[in-house]
């Protein structure tokens, strides 16, 4: 796996090192961080220590006031996949990933910006479940509390954006092609399909991304703000992040998948508004076409369904150093058959207390509510920026309640945990 | 007679009661103009210390007292931060979450820095004063102002200002929330010249309650410049 990435090393060291030798007048940064996770499972039999690495070095260049490049190259190793594999699986391992990060060339003026390469592309108001976050795919081998916007994998876009202000009024418009479109990497299937399937060995075959311009991918958003609010409606049509899965063959002991993502379109809008010192958020996206797997006569078919998911949150002010999220989400498919790998119906309610602490340090605590089919999760964490380039981390992090719910199906991932992250 | 004596001492005081009420909030713009620029476009730099000696920087673009932008530029976990303020409007992007959130003037921005401590700092346009009286601070003959906000969109519900006589220099304010509860307190100290007028470069902010809680901040490398109408505009937060 390494040495398939050494060309990426090199072409990342070469651009940026001509960069340094043709123009000393260019303004350079560099900056990045390594991270590092150990927790250890408190509910896993049969694995005791989960581990995750990062880092990320990210170059830029800029050649004037008006046009600027960054490049990044990041690094990735993970136990999770293999941790919480329950079946005997060919792809059960630990995965190591070095790979491109952001690497794209921006050129501005007053009014517009015009970006071309991988970038990742973040709509929507809300954060933590962000259901308007449609347009990169995302690295979902985590658990639910990790860092959203290390998840995201960049994408090969053209993107064009141009501001406007008309009185009170401010906003923008923006457009997104992409000629290559990229899958999220998920956590292993048989987490989410159950028992289903009798084999004791799974093997996915992943669907590989497409080449360049053997598909489109095409989007836009406008956003204004004007009052108070912040409005945004925004659509895209792309290849489906998430996939779909195919029988490929079936056997008394084996059983093989391969992924497949159907064209979907999202359409949506975002919102935000202050209240005296109380911040209110909601994202609403409608994703039509979307394919869902079933069972039936054990043959795994799929259907196609509209999927609509909304959210509303609500920040409050901080109250002797305490303040707290709290959100609502819900998420519900227009039709679902029976034995379909995913509830018509699927609700969260979500609260969040941050107690702020000497020294910048923080202490918070998460519970989620899954309430259809009541599962539960409960984090907490404490913060302690170490000094002005270090973050030290330590909490735990626990999933319980019915074993149908989808949050107690990643009880085996419950864990207590330390992290450090050094930036430089 | 009593009537007609008390008729015309009331005509008399009024012009003085509302001489008085003006001269408030003209202090109140005058040393407004001692703790930034005022309302012209520019740049200066904020350097924040707490008790432990830990250093944030930051960079503000000050268009105008209803547009600013403030970027982080140390240390470096929060390097790429910015916070923008149209009108009573406040967002902030994390170069993480890569977009830019709503929040409220009120959200602490670091130590016992609230967001509105830098990004609007001009008393005159969010608080309606009054004199509460005249005293000795130190040597020096000050007003002691009470300013209420304009409307709850502000940062504090009220601020009991102290006023130099002399030349308007503030010389120390205690904040209050809207609900009546003292917050913090504030000296302003180190006046420099910068752009033809005495200003302060330097603010200390204390906890009310607990004392040993201390920002300080220190203004420096004051710049008049022009920015375009983009710059502030939410979206562009990203670039």
């Amino acid at each position: 796996m390494i040495n398939k990435k050494i060309p990426l090393i090199l072409i990342f060291l070469t651009v940026t090192s001509m960069a340094d030798a043709i123009a000393e007048s260019w303004e350079h940064k560099t900056r990045g961080y390594l991270s590092t996770k150990l927790s250890p499972y408190t509910r896993n039999d049969s694995k005791s220590l989960g581990f995750l690495a990062r880092a990320q070095i990210e170059h830029s260049i800029s050649f004037a006031e008006s046009l600027d490049t960054v490049n990044q190259l990041r690094l990735q190793s993970n136990s999770i996949n293999d941790d919480l594999s329950v079946k005997s699986r060919s792809d059960e391992k630990d995965y190591f990933d070095l790979y491109l990060g952001e690497n794209y060339f921006r050129s501005k003026s007053d009014n517009w910006v015009f970006q071309v390469g991988y970038q990742e592309v973040v709509w929507g108001e809300a954060f933590g479940f962000n259901f308007a976050d449609i347009v990169n795919p995302k690295d979902q081998r985590q658990t639910l509390f990790s860092d959203a916007g290390e998840n995201r994998i960049p994408l090969m876009l053209i993107n064009g954006k141009t501001f406007f202000s008309i009185g009170d009024l401010t906003g923008s418009a923006q457009l997104l092609y992409s000629p290559e479109p990229r899958f999220s990497k998920n956590l292993p299937v048989e987490i989410f399909a159950g028992d289903r399937f009798p084999q004791e060995s799974l093997t996915v075959i992943k669907k590989k991304t497409p080449g360049f311009f053997k598909t489109h991918e095409l989007g836009g958003k406008i956003a204004s703000s004007y009052q108070g609010y912040d409005i945004a409606l925004f659509g895209f049509s792309y290849l489906d992040r998430d996939p779909y899965y195919l029988l490929s063959s079936a056997s008394l002991t084996n059983i093989t998948l391969r992924e497949e993502h159907n064209r979907v379109k999202s359409f949506g809008l975002s919102f935000a508004k202050t209240i005296y010192d109380f911040v209110l958020r909601s994202d609403a996206v409608i994703t039509q076409d979307k394919l869902i797997n079933y069972m039936e006569n054990s043959a795994l078919l799929s259907y196609s369904s509209d999927l609509f998911n909304a959210l509303i949150s609500l920040d409050t002010p901080s109250y002797f150093d305490y303040s707290g999220v709290f959100i609502f989400t819900t998420s519900t498919l227009k039709n679902v058959r029976a034995n379909s790998f995913r509830n018509k119906n699927q609700q969260y309610a979500i609260g969040k207390i941050t107690r702020s602490l000497k020294d910048d340090k923080s202490l918070e605590i998460s519970y989620i509510h899954e309430l259809e089919l009541s599962g539960q999760s409960i984090q907490t964490i404490l913060n302690w920026p170490f000094d002005g380039s270090t973050d030290l981390k330590f909490g735990g992090e626990f999933y319980f309640g019915n074993d149908q719910s989808n949050l107690a199906r990643l009880k085996n991932c419950s864990n207590v945990f330390f992290s450090v992250k050094r930036y430089f | 007679m009593k009537t007609k004596f008390l008729f015309f001492t009331i005509v008399l005081l009024l012009p003085l009661t509302s001489f008085c009420e003006i001269g408030a909030n003209e202090i109140v713009k005058n040393a407004d103009l001692k703790r930034g620029l005022g309302n012209v476009s520019h740049s200066f730099n904020v350097a924040v210390t707490d008790q432990d000696n830990k250093k944030e920087m930051f960079h503000v673009s000050f268009k105008d007292v209803n547009n600013s932008l403030t970027e982080q530029t140390e240390p470096e976990r929060a390097r790429g931060r910015k916070l923008l303020m149209r009108d009573y409007d406040i967002w902030l992007f994390t170069p993480n979450i890569k977009k830019a959130l709503r929040i409220s003037l009120e959200q602490k921005l670091t130590g016992q820095v609230s967001n509105g401590d830098i990004a609007r700092t001009n008393y005159a346009e969010d608080y309606e004063a009054k004199i509460l009286g005249t005293e000795k601070s130190g040597n020096t003959d000050a007003y002691r102002l009470e300013l209420k906000a304009k409307n709850n969109k502000v940062t504090y519900g009220r601020i009991e200002y102290l006023v130099a006589k002399s030349d308007f220099s503030p010389i120390e304010a205690t904040f209050f929330a809207i609900s009546g509860k003292p917050l913090k307190k504030a000296s302003f100290l180190d006046f420099k010249p910068i752009q033809g007028m005495s200003r302060s470069t330097k603010m200390v902010i204390q906890d009310y309650l607990q004392k040993e809680k201390v920002s300080t901040m220190i203004f420096s490398n004051h710049k008049t410049e022009k920015f375009s109408e983009s710059l502030f505009n939410k979206d562009r937060l990203e670039f």
